[in-house]
């Protein structure tokens, strides 16, 4: 086991094109750690690099207090789990899994031994002859994580290796993944575009987009704390709501101004600076709740009801603030991270399905909303109206 | 390795791989240096290039021997390369559209069939094919040629046509019988356009080896006055035996078609050649 | 509109149609077809087949005689002798021409600048009249031709040889011009299987730690194989029949050391006019070369369950 540290990594192509921009992470011993943003963010090439698959073109890559830049990737002792498994499709499961040690030249009786071991653990002992073309795509899949785990290797690197199940099996396979990875407690560096795959299996959660690294935390301090607007819109579905806002001070309180409509904010010190100027107002659909439901606390918003969404136990409603309401500048949204309701002035809340809607205008209460700055995207202050 | 990195091994293998470029392609600069010395240059400095280089040798190379020229022989062999792929095309792709939209069982047979007319060589079947040609005169000419040639790659042309219909899927058929389209109307509007790439193939494959044949040209066509390039220049050499500069002259004039072709459709020819034998 | 289509059982993945349109093409469309290969490649075939149990000059009846031919050629040094060649010169070519081409096609399958110039150059000599190229090789390895200036000229006057007068090397010679001619050919067949190879398989065999000559022998090569195989019999069904380099550049000679069956054939039939002895040899090279071809078939098939 080891630490794998990212010290201002970069990688350059010939072409100019800068697929990561000076990343800096520290990925800790035993540590559970997914980097996870929309294609084409640098996140798999970053992975590579740390393989050894791809070179690196400035900063320093440390496994282990060692700088491994220059590393042959069969000298790093990492195992990887490819897309596509690359399972060799000439040798049988047990060859497969072997490869590994036989590389290393460990002995024959005791490569038996410790395939026979990985594959009772994985549930592939009837398969242990046959050819990976003969599997199914969970069996492949378990193949790769056999072939991962046979060399006690010092991390894990996983590139979407659930992106080819069908949707149960991803979920099957996910539990199995973060159960191996805690019973072996192997540093592993898992890539994913699937952020529901980041939050449910990842110990931390490295969001990446266009090369750089936007924020890395647990899962809940991504979700609670957005640091800015790419990463709030990235997690969480459907996406966040962001509307162009104003603040404006009325007496002893500060007010939120979207549209016509206004409503009152806590004293927020991070918010004194922004007094008169635009600013960019982000609220979850969970966070958005019938009037009536948040029992007088919170801020309050009217908007009229425009369709429903049916997925019990939950339904998405769809509501109009007015054409007045301007949603933010989308330029730093492009990619899976574009926020999809954008709209003027659509919202849409996120409540139980069991709750009949009134057509019509209605009273809608806001639990927590996030401030922005639009020039940015960056977070100027988190707030929970329902305290006050 | 999927890596675009262009490091120094890539820079010691291109290195390596030039030379032994250069090394391959040693022969053509004889080719071109001899056929331009003159008679007693060629022993003089033979591996220097030559002092004054004789276009002269080119044009009695062109003059060919036995009465026929290199053009004349040039253009026989374009008549009769040309003639036989054409047919091979048109016969070849009706017979595999009808063999693959046939009955299962009797498509595999044909199917079959076809496959072992591959397989069996030649020069068993020269022959028979020889002395009933020679009856009915078809032996020294270009007639003979072309039909001996259809008929020997047609098993060719139709296995490489079957092997692309087979993987076509046949709602274009269909679609056009659903318009109202007549079988021919449908197997030449809408089949044969789409058999584009396969039909490239059996070009490639099948004009190469009827442009380059020797073996069966000079049994179908030595003593008479109708010559292909390679009996043309066969005898040239048998001529002019150890003049290598006049020898290399009329090799040159031999060449320069299929290098020129090769070098403006070298990507089709490696693909058409390539594809063709894998199948 | 369209008809629904069902997946045929025992080939998967080959759409066949429900009956429709198939009914529809008849059959006779493919008559010409099939009349032609009919008569040039089986009842050609078999005549041949049958004239080598004769003895005919071609022009007046041919005359039974059993297994003369057959007892000839096999007592006959000169005609025994050919087939003994025409193996070695098989063997030999397809050694060296698939040794090679895979070595150029391994080498070529990198990120290299002139990768597509050096491929063309490298096949180029595959589409060229072999009559032609064998006159150029004739004279490079003449008595006194360039080889062996430049030979003398290293001061390796011991290798200097009379490359195509020499008994004892003309054969060789003979499958160094083939080799060089057709090692351009293998190239391309092992350059297209090894793209068919999935990059992250060698990725993966690096990061399991294997070192490039174990990645080339454990996943390369056994996946090469399905392309091995198609090379391997074409360039041995080529060695076996050869013709045209053989006859440019020796003619069977010097003492018959570079005959090969296909020389012989044609020397027997067209030039003797022994055209039953001709159809004899003739029989012995298609036995030869569909016993080869059936061997194929049979690794082909093998080779494709190795990943079943």
């Amino acid at each position: 086991m080891v630490q794998i540290n990212f010290k201002d990594v970069a990688k350059r192509y010939a072409d100019g094109t800068d697929a990561v921009r000076s990343l800096n992470i520290d990925v800790r011993d035993g540590e559970f750690l997914v980097m996870v943003g929309p294609s084409g963010c640098g996140k798999t090439t970053a992975l590579r690099m740390v393989a050894g698959l791809e070179s690196i073109t400035g900063g320093e890559l440390v496994a282990g207090n060692r700088v491994i830049n220059n590393l042959a990737p069969r000298d790093r002792n990492f195992a990887m789990v490819f897309q596509n498994y690359a399972l060799y499709p000439h040798m049988t499961i047990f060859e497969n899994i072997a490869f590994p040690l036989e590389c290393e030249g460990v002995a024959k009786a005791e490569i038996k031994k410790r395939v026979e071991h990985v594959v009772g653990m994985l549930d592939l002992e009837p398969h242990l002859y046959r050819k990976p073309k003969s599997l199914s795509g969970g069996q492949r899949q378990r193949v790769a994580m056999g072939r991962a785990v046979i060399r006690r290797p010092h991390a894990f690197l996983m590139d979407e290796p659930l992106s080819n199940l069908d949707a149960k099996l991803r979920v099957q396979m996910r539990s199995e993944i973060t159960q191996l990875q805690h019973d072996l407690g192997t540093t592993t560096l898992y890539v994913t575009h699937d952020q529901v795959e980041a939050m449910t299996m990842g110990d931390r959660i490295a969001v990446m987009n266009k090369g750089v690294l936007q924020q890395v935390g647990t899962p809940l301090e991504i979700y609670e704390r957005p640091l800015n607007m790419f990463v709030a819109a990235f997690v969480g579905s459907p996406s966040i709501n962001l509307l162009s806002a104003r603040l404006e001070r009325t007496g002893d309180g500060v007010i939120c101004v979207v549209g016509e409509q206004r409503f009152g904010i806590g004293a927020t010190p991070e918010l004194e600076a922004w007094i008169d100027r635009g600013i960019v107002f982000g609220v979850r659909p969970e966070d958005v709740s019938l009037r009536s439901d948040a029992a007088g606390k919170g801020a309050t918003l009217k908007a009229e009801f425009v369709l429903s969404e049916m997925v019990p136990p939950e339904q998405l409603v769809h509501l109009d603030l007015g054409a007045d309401v301007v949603v933010a500048a989308t330029e730093e949204f492009d990619g899976d991270g574009t926020p999809r309701n954008l709209q003027n002035g659509k919202i849409i809340a996120r409540i139980p399905s069991e709750y009949a809607i009134s057509p019509g205008t209605g009273e809608w209460a806001i639990r927590k909303g996030h401030f922005f700055d639009p020039a940015n995207g960056a977070l100027i202050a988190s707030v929970r109206f329902d305290l006050n | 390795m999927s890596d675009s990195r262009y490091g120094p091994k890539e820079l010691v293998r291109e290195a390596l791989l030039i030379c032994v470029a250069i090394v391959w392609c040693a022969p053509f600069y004889f080719l071109v240096m001899v056929s331009g010395k003159s008679d007693t240059d060629v022993f003089r400095a033979p591996l220097a290039w030559p002092e004054e280089f004789m276009f002269d040798n080119f044009r009695r190379a062109w003059a060919g021997t036995n009465r026929v020229t290199l053009g004349e022989a040039l253009i026989n062999s374009a008549v009769v390369t040309v003639a036989t792929v054409a047919i091979l095309i048109l016969v070849g792709s009706i017979t595999a559209y009808a063999v693959t939209r046939a009955r299962a069982t009797s498509r595999e047979w044909i199917y079959i069939f076809f496959v072992f007319a591959i397989i069996t060589p030649w020069q068993l079947s020269v022959v028979p094919l020889y002395t009933s040609f020679r009856q009915m005169g078809l032996v020294g000419n270009q007639l003979g040629i072309i039909i001996l040639f259809s008929g020997l790659l047609m098993p060719l042309a139709v296995f490489l046509y079957v092997g692309f219909l087979r993987a076509m899927p046949m709602e274009y058929e269909e679609a056009a019988e659903v318009d109202g389209a007549g079988r021919w109307r449908i197997f030449f509007r809408v089949v044969f356009p789409l058999l584009t790439p396969v039909t490239a193939t059996v070009a490639v494959m099948t004009g190469l080896i009827v442009w380059n044949d020797f073996f069966m040209q000079l049994i179908f066509l030595t003593g008479s006055d109708v010559q292909t390039l390679p009996i043309s220049i066969f005898g040239f050499v048998g001529e002019y035996a150890a003049r290598w500069n006049l020898v290399f002259a009329a090799v040159c004039v031999a060449l320069a078609p299929i290098i020129g072709f090769y070098v403006f459709a070298q990507k089709e020819l490696i693909r058409g050649f390539s594809g063709g034998i894998k199948n | 509109m369209t008809a629904p289509q069902r997946l045929d059982a025992e080939k998967p993945g080959v759409a066949v149609p429900a009956k429709t349109l198939r009914t529809r093409v008849p059959l006779w469309w493919a008559i010409p077809g099939i009349t032609l290969a009919f008569l040039y490649h089986y009842v050609a075939t078999v005549a041949g087949g049958w004239y080598a149990f004769t003895t005919w000059d071609g022009l007046s009846d041919p005359v039974f005689i059993g297994l003369d031919n057959f007892i000839e050629i096999f007592s006959s040094p000169k005609s025994y002798g050919a087939l003994i060649n025409t193996v070695v010169l098989a063997f030999v070519f397809v050694a060296g021409v698939n040794l090679i081409g895979l070595a150029l096609a391994v080498w070529l399958n990198a990120n290299l600048k002139l990768r597509g110039f050096l491929r063309a150059l490298f096949f180029a000599t595959v589409v060229m009249n072999p009559l032609a190229t064998s006159y150029i090789w004739s004279y490079l390895l003449a008595a006194t031709g360039p080889i062996n200036i430049v030979l003398g000229a290293l001061g390796l006057h011991g290798l200097q040889k009379v490359w195509l007068g020499d008994p004892s090397v003309a054969l060789m010679s003979v499958c160094l011009v083939m080799i060089w001619q057709y090692s351009g050919l293998t190239m391309v067949l092992y350059l297209s299987g090894l793209q068919t190879i999935p990059v992250e398989l060698n990725e993966a065999a690096e990061v399991d730690g294997a070192s490039a000559w174990r990645r080339f022998r454990k996943i390369s090569l056994p996946l090469l194989m399905p392309a091995a195989t198609v090379s391997i019999t074409y360039t041995t069904i080529t060695g076996l029949r050869v013709f045209d380099q053989v006859y440019a550049l020796t003619r069977g000679g010097p003492n018959y050391s570079t005959e090969t069956l296909a020389t012989s054939i044609f020397k027997e039939t067209f030039v003797y006019g022994r055209f039953g002895y001709g159809a004899a040899l003739a029989t012995v090279l298609t036995a030869l070369i569909l016993l080869i071809s059936l061997v194929q078939i049979l690794l082909l098939r093998l080779s494709d369950r190795r990943f079943q």
